[in-house]
């Protein structure tokens, strides 16, 4: 149960600047759940059957628990390690209900920890197919416990160890997921998501995609002790120049991930075309890389294998990005991932030009007749491969 | 690929028609006998071949061929297209082929007079992929070897021949054959080639000299693991990667060497050049000022009575002692300058010798060549087989960490300077023993003797008993013990005969479980020493059941600066914010003579017990093993805010992939501490932190492009102003000392009082009337 390692899979963390999130938007988001019943709400997101079915499942679970507190739950085991604590399987004693609960470690005023909880009560207001379900939070000594929803697929990235690469069709389908979740957070809670990645794309048995660990609570980020230097970077060209953040640097690490999911590599440096030649087994000319907007006085690192974390911050600002070689995948998921992959936050994708994309479409309304449900339960029990 | 070859092969046996004029069977001949050696199928095994018999019969096959090639007069098509087919073998594409080209490698010569690692940028920028470019930097090194190889044989052989070696173009061996412009710089070849570590052939008695005899730590890496383009230490050629290759590691100083080389690598472990040019300093340092002095005498700090140095001062105070109690032995001082000219310039006298211009020292940063005595170790003889043709030279150097054990032996070889060192008190009794069972001369210290502690004296144990605690006497307070908790442990209120505070650090980096009392130790070793007023005072450690901490004076109501500045978030005045950068900058100075580095210093680990009283703590703890643990999937765990303070140089060394025996530590410095210093001075000037509010990696990534935090409306002069950027400079070297900051926040004038009017009534002139 414990060999997953999950990180963070609840919705906080990642906002850089207290400032920069739209304080005004919440509250108006706030106003607004307030006055229209929640019935309404999720007839305006225009759900399918049997994802209404389940969200008023969980609201019904969620709301047979009520508040949490510590001697409530039973720790059965740990999922992950998370940028700010760790992360455990629990039992609602009462109810049975299993859940995954985050403890971040604060070092701060007990004051500072309620208003904490407060800010995450955001979370409440999360009803969606695509983002992972909030039962609650509080504070025990110095930790602040957050539970939410357990997905028993646990997060992409692990699922990505033990399968290699994903197929495109399954990509599709996480791309409509994410696209679709990252435009409830935005229209619905005016919040961006701030850390997509494939360790936040949680998946379960039941085939459902769901994101966790976006941007709630500003004041959670500046209370964590430690922080963390990741070894990875989704981060867009334009945020580590230190541009403001807007939708498109989302837009950026979501393509970063659908390359990262197709592949099954971190695509920072770029894969050079000897790569994909082995990575598919094929002779270097046969593989053709899309057309890259290639920088032609950039050096890459001397060694991809292990490079310095500048090098690969660097690579990301000043470096091509990753593409997709042709014929080993459609032209469709090529041309949609270039789109989320341009440097320039302008040329970038929008979610709204995402939603109109062929490739989107194409799997927007598609039935799998629970394909990738079955796919997941297949990953659960499957060791993880040898890196 | 089989296609070109194919092509190329063709290609090459129209070769012959160009060379006109010039004696075609020769040519015809040493041709033919290339294309022999270069079947694809040798080429592989040569290529993939582990340092066997057969595969160096097979080098030498190849090399002889190419050295002919490079001998019959050529024209420059032809060169270039011998290359050409030489780099189809090795595995390079035509695109590839053409890179080098236009980086001038067209021919051998101009493959063999470049170093590995300017060819190694050049197969980067020419962006070929890691095996490709492994493949070649193989096959060029294997074959700059036997260049080199052959090369010292021939000269070495014509004894009549002058600074054939010392001169940068290497001179045709053979008068029979006309070698084209063979220019090669001796000085880049013997970095390339296997240098082997010269013994120290019958040198003038009457020279003295230090001889470094460190066994290493090797340690053989059982994972498989792709090492990237590292390359051998000894004899510089790719370690390559999985179990094929074998290859080690050594634990103390990070050299990896094949295992097959290890033998005659020789005890080398722990040198650098710069620790030899360190303690070659202080000798001379020694014999011209007669007495010890303090090396450093920071102004303003106090508690600097006691000598402030550990490990090289002793070793040179007490050879020094020796020396100058025996009036008869003059040679120590002349046997020294001996050295450190050997360092810096090839011997006149020897002119076999290959010595590697300073330049490249500096560079490398490795030790290239080393005296190893006589019968000091059972590869010696070997190695002077081995090495009969190269040259022996001072040693060098130390590894970045004093704390690096090791032996350091002083060889003096007239027996009245070792008679010398017999009766007078060496540092170490047990020492002394030890090393007459070694040689005949000189004394050694044990390689667990040579660390920050031990190395002080006979009663190294004793101080360290002095200021062990045993954990069961210390009481802790029940209700709310801990009072703060770091990264790397907690910090808990204690009472041992008075209120301290017990810092509980966890070891679990270590996985060696034998290692742990060790490391700490070393950790510990840096507090032990400490004397000064505005560092947070020692009162002993304990290490008992995998408990390991140490017992601090709890100073009552001091809170750290971070709180103040970002809790309490209380404006410094400027007079307030001089006095404690001042106290910081000679706490920190101090413990920089003392070769302490604090290696994190941030405000929050600034404590302040008043306005006018610094104190720091947690120095000389942080290190990359510390940080990398708990491993965390993808990324490093740190302090909150530590990415805001660490120097670029710091910034850079971190990695994607970390390795417990594969990661070197973070360059710390003096410097790094300088500019993080830096940063904590910007903190109380502006109540912010540097790059306040950016994530880690924008930090980072800031940093490493040389981007400074931004000073905005600080109020201070632009003297200081300019004082606070300097300690940002990139480059470490061009970083202020804090010795120096320390004078110019001293010698900055005190503000002078406002003379505003009295408000009382006084007995003096109007305004009016001064008009």
């Amino acid at each position: 149960m414990s060999s997953g390692k999950r990180r963070n899979p609840l919705g906080l963390s990642l906002p850089p600047t207290v400032n920069e999130q739209s304080e005004s938007g919440e509250a108006t988001a706030e106003e607004a759940t307030a006055t229209v019943p929640l019935e309404e709400q999720l007839k305006k997101l225009g759900l399918t059957e049997p994802q209404t079915q389940r969200l008023s499942e969980f609201l019904q679970v969620k709301e047979g628990i009520k508040e949490l507190s510590e001697d409530m739950l039973q720790t059965e085991g740990e999922l992950g390690h998370g940028n700010g604590g760790v992360v455990n399987k629990c039992v609602h004693r009462k109810t049975g209900v299993i859940m995954a609960r985050k403890l971040v470690h604060l070092e701060i005023k007990p004051s500072v920890r309620q208003q904490i909880v407060k800010e995450l009560a955001v979370l409440h207001k999360c009803n969606s197919p695509f983002i992972v379900g909030f039962y609650g939070a509080f504070v025990d000594n110095n930790d602040i416990s957050i539970c939410m929803e357990y997905m028993d697929g646990l997060s992409l990235d692990i699922v990505l160890k033990k399968v290699g690469r994903l197929p495109e069709k399954f990509v599709g389908r996480i791309s409509v997921a994410v696209v679709r979740g990252l435009t409830y957070l935005k229209d619905e809670i005016k919040i961006l998501h701030r850390d997509v990645k494939p360790s936040n794309m949680l998946v379960n048995s039941n085939g459902e995609i769901k994101l966790c660990d976006f941007g709630v609570s500003g004041m959670l980020i500046d209370s964590m002790a430690n922080s963390f230097v990741g070894t990875r970077s989704y981060m867009a060209p334009e945020r580590l120049t230190g541009s403001h953040y807007t939708i498109s640097s989302d837009i950026w690490s979501f393509g970063l991930s659908l390359v990262e999911l197709l592949i099954g590599r971190y695509p920072v440096p770029a894969p050079s075309q000897a790569e994909y030649a082995t990575m598919f087994n094929v002779a270097e000319n046969e593989i053709e890389l899309a057309d890259s907007l290639e920088e032609p006085n950039y050096h890459p690192p001397s060694n991809p294998a292990s490079m310095a974390i500048f090098e690969m911050l660097d690579y990301i600002v000043n470096g091509p990005p990753p593409t997709l070689p042709k014929r080993f995948f459609t032209d469709e998921v090529i041309g949609f991932v270039s789109k989320c992959l341009r440097k320039l936050p302008s040329e970038r994708a929008t979610l709204k030009s995402l939603t109109a994309d062929v490739f989107f479409t194409q799997y927007a309304d598609h039935d799998d007749q629970g394909e990738f449900a079955v796919f997941v339960k297949g990953t659960i029990n499957l060791p993880k491969l040898n890196p | 690929m089989m296609q070109t070859q194919v092509a190329s092969r063709a290609g090459y046996s129209n070769l012959p028609q160009f060379g006109a004029g010039i004696a075609q069977d020769i040519k015809t001949q040493a041709i033919n006998n290339l294309k022999e050696c270069l079947k694809l199928t040798t080429i592989n095994r040569f290529l993939t071949s582990s340092y066997e018999e057969d595969a160096k019969s097979v080098e030498r096959k190849i090399f002889s061929a190419v050295y002919q090639m490079t001998k019959i007069g050529l024209i420059d098509r032809e060169k270039r297209e011998i290359n050409a087919i030489w780099f189809t073998f090795v595995g390079l594409s035509a695109q590839n082929i053409r890179h080098l080209e236009i980086c001038s490698i067209t021919d051998f010569n101009a493959l063999f007079s470049i170093t590995n690692q300017e060819l190694r940028s050049l197969a980067d920028r020419g962006r070929l992929d890691v095996e490709t470019k492994r493949k070649l930097l193989q096959s060029t090194v294997i074959l700059q070897n036997h260049w080199n190889a052959y090369h010292s044989r021939t000269s070495s052989g014509s004894t009549d021949e002058p600074s054939g070696q010392s001169t940068p173009a290497i001179v045709t061996p053979s008068p029979k054959f006309n070698v084209p412009s063979l220019s090669v710089t001796s000085a880049k070849m013997i970095q390339s080639s296997s240098m082997g570590f010269a013994t120290t052939p019958k040198s003038p008695k009457t020279s003295s000299r230090l001889v470094h005899a460190i066994p290493h730590k090797w340690h053989r890496s059982t994972k498989f693991r792709f090492s990237g383009d590292a390359v051998c230490h000894f004899c510089q050629r790719p370690l390559g990667f999985g179990f094929l290759n074998a290859w080690e590691k050594c634990r103390s100083c990070k050299w990896k060497v094949h295992t097959q080389c290890k033998g005659r690598v020789g005890d080398s472990c722990g040198l650098t050049p710069d620790h030899l040019r360190f303690l070659f300093d202080k000798l001379i340092q020694e014999n011209n000022g007669g007495m010890w002095k303090d090396p450093q005498s920071v102004p303003g700090s106090r508690s600097m009575n006691e000598p402030a140095f550990q490990f090289p001062d002793t070793a040179i105070d007490s050879s020094s002692s020796t020396n100058s109690s025996a009036p008869s032995t003059p040679a120590l001082p002349a046997g020294i300058s001996g050295n450190v000219s050997s360092l810096t310039a090839p011997y006149r006298s020897e002119r076999k010798f290959l010595f590697p211009d300073t330049e490249n020292y500096s560079v490398h940063n490795r030790l290239p060549i080393l005296v190893i005595s006589e019968g000091d170790h059972p590869t010696t003889t070997e190695i002077q087989q081995e090495t009969e043709n190269h040259n022996k030279s001072a040693a060098a150097s130390m590894s970045g960490n004093i704390e690096s054990e090791g032996t350091i032996v002083a060889n003096h070889e007239d027996s009245t300077g070792s008679q010398e060192v017999d009766s007078e008190a060496a540092p170490s009794q047990e020492a002394v023993d030890k090393f007459n069972k070694r040689a005949d001369g000189g004394f050694t210290w044990e390689r667990h003797a040579w660390n920050m502690s031990t190395i002080r004296g006979p009663n190294a144990q004793a101080s360290w008993n002095e200021v062990t605690i045993q954990f069961e006497t210390i009481e802790f307070d029940k209700q709310a013990p801990i009072i703060g908790r770091g990264r790397f442990g907690k910090v808990l209120r204690g009472f041992h005969y008075g209120d301290v505070a017990v810092k509980v650090y966890t070891m679990e980096h270590i996985s060696d479980a034998s290692k742990k009392a060790e490391e700490f130790k070393l950790e510990v070793s840096a507090y032990k020493n400490t004397r000064h007023d505005n560092i947070a005072l020692f009162l002993g450690y304990f290490m008992s059941d995998g408990q390991y901490g140490m017992v601090m004076s709890l100073s009552k109501g001091s809170q750290s600066l971070y709180t103040l500045l970002h809790v309490v978030r209380e404006k410094l005045d400027l007079a307030t914010t001089r006095k404690i950068a001042q106290q910081i900058c000679q706490a920190v100075s101090y413990l920089h003579t003392k070769k302490i580095l604090h290696k994190d210093l941030r405000s929050k680990n600034i404590l302040l017990e008043s306005k006018n009283k610094v104190v720091i703590t947690d120095f000389g703890i942080l290190s990359m093993k510390r940080l990398a643990h708990p491993k965390q999937k993808s990324g490093y765990l740190t302090s909150k805010f530590w990415t805001n303070y660490i120097a670029p140089e710091l910034a850079m060394a971190m990695r994607t992939e970390y390795d417990e025996y594969e990661c070197d530590d973070f360059p710390f410095s003096e410097n790094s501490d300088v500019y993080a210093f830096g940063c904590v001075w910007f903190e109380m000037l502006t109540g912010a932190l540097p790059y306040a509010g950016e994530l880690p990696h924008q930090i980072l990534f800031a940093k490493t492009q040389g981007i400074r935090p931004v000073l905005p409306n600080v109020k201070c002069t632009q003297e200081l102003k300019e004082l606070l950027v300097s300690c940002w400079n990139t480059a470490p070297q061009d970083r202020p000392t804090l010795t120096d900051i320390n004078l110019k926040l001293t010698a900055l004038p005190k503000k002078p009082r406002v003379n505003r009017s009295p408000s009382f009534p006084v007995m003096m002139k109007s305004y009016e009337s001064t008009f």
